[in-house]
């Protein structure tokens, strides 16, 4: 019960930070969809039935913009496929939770989520710890994001551009980002993947991404193997 | 199709991408040594291939250096010298809004 306690504490602990973010990107998200038209109840439920920011602003977009279906919903999804490489990260541990956890956990997985409980995993292998730190970490950050959804659609109109509020998604991926990077074959992971998803930038939106990610793996895996046979 | 049958069709499209290699882990045995580094490289890899494409596009418009990339190089730095996260995030803005105030 006390370890159950403790581990929840964890992950609402590391994610704090985060979650401070995704209320104001929430904003940002909802006041962008009652700008484009989209009614208050199916901009609101988008943050429930999607909960991924990026793909959600792209979706509402190409409704208002007229584009079909298939368009609209293929370009969200692919720009959320990077949370197959999560899935794939989290499965060896996933596998000793019962399915009702898996299934469950598997919809909190937000970037945030994912990454922070694929460091914490590594440190800490017992399953109990794991699937309480991240049930924590995963709803403390999807309340906030809930919270500023709402407040945005409901207030629409426009954030002072000064405030610069689109730089929270590079600041919050950095802060992420800089702690994985615990090696030398995973900072070349890490360069190799932005030079390729820059150099493939012309390609929708979430196929650069897919296509960085592909490529800074191959490349962090073939020097991480290449270490441990010549240390 | 209406908006809302589209943002549900996009959420469970997301919801299954979430658990799919999840849904298999029960069938998986062994994880092999090189599959394990491959699964220990995906977020550096991913994380700085999303941050190379929001510091680098503004939509579909390339952005060229500005304050944004000096504040990303001001919080990284801020990051690896003090592993502390909460501090980078909150220095962010305030680094940004600065830089601009400046040029």
């Amino acid at each position: 019960m006390i370890e159950r306690r403790t581990a929840m504490a964890e992950g609402v602990r590391r994610i704090f930070p985060f979650s401070l973010i995704a209320g104001p990107f929430g904003l940002v998200y909802g006041a962008t969809a009652a700008d484009r038209g989209i009614d208050d109840v199916p901009a609101i439920l988008a943050s429930v039935a999607i909960l991924a920011g990026a793909s959600q602003i792209a979706l509402v977009e190409l409704i208002d913009e007229g584009a079909t279906w298939v368009i609209a919903v293929a370009t969200a999804l692919v720009i959320n496929l990077r949370f197959a490489l999560y899935s794939a990260s989290l499965s060896p541990d996933f596998r000793r939770f019962s399915p009702g956890w898996r299934f469950g956990l598997g919809y909190l997985l937000t970037d945030q989520t994912a990454v922070l409980s694929i460091a914490e995993y590594a440190q800490r292998p017992d399953p109990h710890y794991q699937r309480w730190f991240t049930l924590g970490a995963g709803l403390w950050f999807v309340m906030p994001w809930w919270v500023g959804t709402t407040v945005g659609v409901l207030l629409g109109g426009d954030i002072p551009a000064d405030w610069q509020i689109g730089f929270a998604v590079p600041l919050m991926f950095t802060a992420l980002l800089v702690p994985t990077i615990t090696s030398r074959p995973k900072l070349a992971a890490a360069l190799v993947g932005g030079a390729v998803a820059l150099a493939t930038a012309s390609l929708p939106e979430g196929v650069n991404i897919m296509l960085g990610a592909v490529a800074g793996i191959a490349v962090g895996t073939t020097l991480a193997e290449r270490q441990a046979v010549t240390p | 199709m209406s908006p809302l049958a589209q943002i549900l069709v996009a959420g469970v499209g997301t919801y299954l991408i979430r658990i799919s290699f999840i849904a298999l882990a029960g069938r998986l045995g062994e994880i092999p040594p090189r599959v394990d580094t491959m699964l220990s490289m995906i977020p550096p890899a991913v994380l700085a291939s999303i941050t190379a494409n929001s510091l680098f596009f503004d939509g579909d418009a390339w952005r060229g250096p500005d304050e944004w990339h000096v504040a990303i190089v001001v919080v990284a730095l801020i990051s690896w010298r003090t592993n502390n996260v909460a501090l980078c995030l909150f220095v962010g803005m305030p680094t940004l809004w600065t830089l601009a105030a400046l040029t």
